[in-house]
């Protein structure tokens, strides 16, 4: 027995009682969420290639799987990244059944991340494109929920991810050649540019976030911020891989600093975006689009302490991501275009969806913050112009928010107070506390999330 | 056969055909036909650069996506002509003149450095480069369920016609059949939900 194998065999026999379960929504998540905590439990903490006991028995699970000449690797080093995803996965699957998920969610919720372990899993490396667009198949499944009448969104989530797919194909054809071995020659430079489109689709940097919006719009905003955060995390995993194995992409100025402005852009028309929006949802795509700006300045910084930002930014992203759409998503039920008075019908999703908000904006206090201060303070290194669009976007965004927070607090005619179920109380309070409380003690988790990529000892020696 | 890698000129020429007439065709079955023959086309440009195997694999897997999308378009009962539904022009010259623009970047592109490192055939890389073309144009001007997966199953067939040359492995073949079988599987789910909520509004308004 393999743990590759055994990873994927037990993944799918989750999914399977959760499909088994679907019209019993509590049941199917609570199994997929403590299917996939149980994973993430054995990825991180049973040991492979040595014998251990269970029921009196000894086992040894080698930590790879050769399949038609191509390996599967379970190793130390990608451990603690896939543990990592599927806790991130069970976190968030965990209360989707208060919100009315598709039934078939909680069935291809782990598959999802199934996909992304075997991405980060394969060998060489490079495969890892088709996994991630195997996991984007199964996001399109849960994004077009039974009945859509519109489906742009899952469509074109489909058709860009095939697109990034083929790109990193091809450049990673030519590096694996050797054709490429320097950033200075022309053909290093289209290359590198075929790989910057495959990986600004990957992590949904304007343009390539058009899905989006449509997808937030046509399906539920909890579904949708779960894909959201599995692939970005896969997007961003994938790149770090990459920068560990080519030293000359991490050192090259040029495509650094090409990172930084593309991350300042999605900033500046991320926090432009969302203070135009009347829609929570879009307003809720477009301030996350701003934090996918920020994550993309401390990788572009290049240095060991701006890459470890980006990946303590991509854990705070999934609770206040987590957080804001659960909250969202209770709002939505009632009517997402128009909210006014709803901080007096839903006291708790009203306040929820506010501190989610600021701590996906990065205010201080929030789960958000810790990652942009340490950008901003200096540790990430980042050039003036563009710490000023950050502070200014954060500023924007806060406005933004504060002006929510009156619509939602505003007399309405309805202002009878309703009382939430207990499960989306716990939840929410929940979610609430963990927001505060990491965001002043950030040591309590990010140290651990920063961890996961110790086994790429040549991006942090 | 070696015969029919002597006259690959043929499939290479064909595939830019097809992909003019994947363009202009509105009726549903008859861009299924056409999705299955630049499968059979594409197999056998194929053939002048791997293992008859290799080609083999890929054509069942596009000829089997092909089939799921027409069972799919079958048993959804909507109506056999797919319109085009967007801001753009959508007349007979216009998906015309896009189907030429996608010969010419196609020709263009073969004299590309990237594609001279790949050391294959040009008649090859020409048939590819049409294939890949044609799904972008194709991806370009429709947002229907069908003509996206159409577009995107040309798209990576094109793709696939190079990719499985230059790295010719059991492994990229059986991941690439995936990835088509997946696009099928997952636009034919698509094309579902969207037949069943129209038949729910028809059902509305009777």
């Amino acid at each position: 027995m393999n743990a590759p194998l055994g990873l994927f065999v037990l993944s799918i026999l989750v999914s399977l009682i959760a499909f088994f379960l679907r019209n019993r929504p509590r049941w199917s998540g609570t199994i997929a969420a403590l299917g996939t905590a149980g994973l993430a439990f054995v990825v991180l903490f049973i040991g492979f290639d040595e014998p251990f006991g269970v029921l009196g028995l000894s086992l040894k699970l080698s930590s790879r799987w050769v399949l038609l000449g191509r390996s599967f690797n379970l190793g130390p080093e990608i451990r603690p990244m896939i543990g990592y995803l599927y806790l991130s996965g069970a976190f968030l699957i965990a209360p989707s059944w208060l919100i009315k998920a598709p039934r078939y969610f909680y069935a291809l919720g782990p598959l999802i991340l199934a996909a992304v372990a075997a991405s980060l899993m394969v060998q060489p490396f490079l495969f890892a494109a088709v996994f991630i667009e195997l996991a984007a198949m199964g996001a399109v499944l849960v994004i077009v929920a039974p009945g859509s009448r519109s489906t742009s969104g899952g469509l074109r989530l489909l058709t860009l991810y095939t697109l990034a797919m083929i790109a990193i194909l091809i450049t990673g054809w030519q590096l694996e050649t050797g054709a490429v071995t320097s950033a200075g020659q022309d053909l290093a430079r289209r290359m590198t540019m075929m790989l910057g489109l495959g990986f600004g689709i990957l992590l949904a940097i304007p343009p390539f976030h058009i899905w989006l919006p449509e997808a937030v719009r046509q399906s539920n905003p909890y579904v949708v911020a779960y894909i959201v955060v599995i692939l970005q995390a896969a997007g961003l995993l994938f790149l770090f891989r990459l920068l560990d194995t080519y030293p000359w992409l991490r050192d090259s100025r040029g495509l650094l600093e090409a990172i930084q402005w593309a991350g300042a852009a999605a900033v500046l028309l991320g926090a432009l975006w969302a203070s135009s929006q009347r829609d929570a949802r879009l307003l809720t795509i477009y301030a996350l689009l701003a934090d996918l700006g920020v994550m993309l300045v401390a990788i572009g910084n290049g240095t060991d302490a701006g890459l470890r930002l980006a990946l303590v930014m991509s854990a705070s992203r999934v609770l206040s991501l987590g957080v804001l759409s659960l909250a969202l998503t209770q709002l939505s039920m009632f009517n997402s275009a128009n909210l006014r008075g709803a901080g007096y019908r839903w006291p708790l999703a009203s306040t929820t969806f506010l501190v989610g908000l600021l701590s996906l904006i990065g205010f201080p206090l929030t789960a958000g913050f810790p990652g942009r201060w340490s950008l901003l303070s200096g540790i990430g290194g980042i050039p003036l112009p563009i710490a000023i669009v950050i502070f200014g976007s954060m500023a924007l965004l806060s406005i933004v928010a504060l002006r929510w927070a009156f619509l939602l607090f505003s007399p309405d005619e309805d202002m009878k107070t309703r009382t939430s179920p207990t499960g989306e109380r716990i939840f929410m309070m929940g979610g609430l506390i963990l927001t505060v409380l990491l965001g002043i003690f950030p040591q309590a988790i990010f140290p651990w999330v920063v961890e996961t990529v110790v086994g790429l000892t040549r991006l942090f020696p | 056969m070696p015969w029919l890698q002597d006259w690959i000129h043929i499939p290479a020429y064909a595939l830019g055909v097809i992909g003019i007439l994947l363009l202009l065709s509105n009726d549903r079955i008859w861009l299924l036909i056409l999705l299955t023959a630049q499968y059979f086309l594409s197999a056998w440009l194929m053939l002048g650069s791997v293992q008859p195997v290799t080609s083999g694999a890929i054509l069942l897997a596009g000829v089997l996506s092909a089939l799921m999308l027409f069972l799919t378009v079958r048993s959804v009962r909507i109506q056999r002509y797919e319109p085009y539904e967007l801001a753009f022009p959508s007349n007979v010259l216009f998906r015309v003149a896009v189907g030429v623009l996608g010969i010419l970047a196609s020709i263009g592109a073969l004299r590309a450095e990237i594609v001279q490192l790949a050391g294959l055939d040009s008649m090859f890389i020409l048939g590819a480069l049409f294939a890949l073309f044609s799904g972008f144009m194709q991806l370009g001007v429709t947002r229907s369920p069908l003509r996206v997966a159409v577009g995107l199953l040309t798209m990576l067939s094109g793709f696939s016609i190079v990719y499985v040359a230059i790295e010719p492995s059991l492994a990229v073949v059986a991941l690439l059949a995936l990835v088509h079988l997946g696009i099928a599987l997952t636009c034919s789910y698509v094309l579902l939900q969207v037949a069943g909520s129209s038949a729910e509004t028809l059902e509305d308004k009777a």
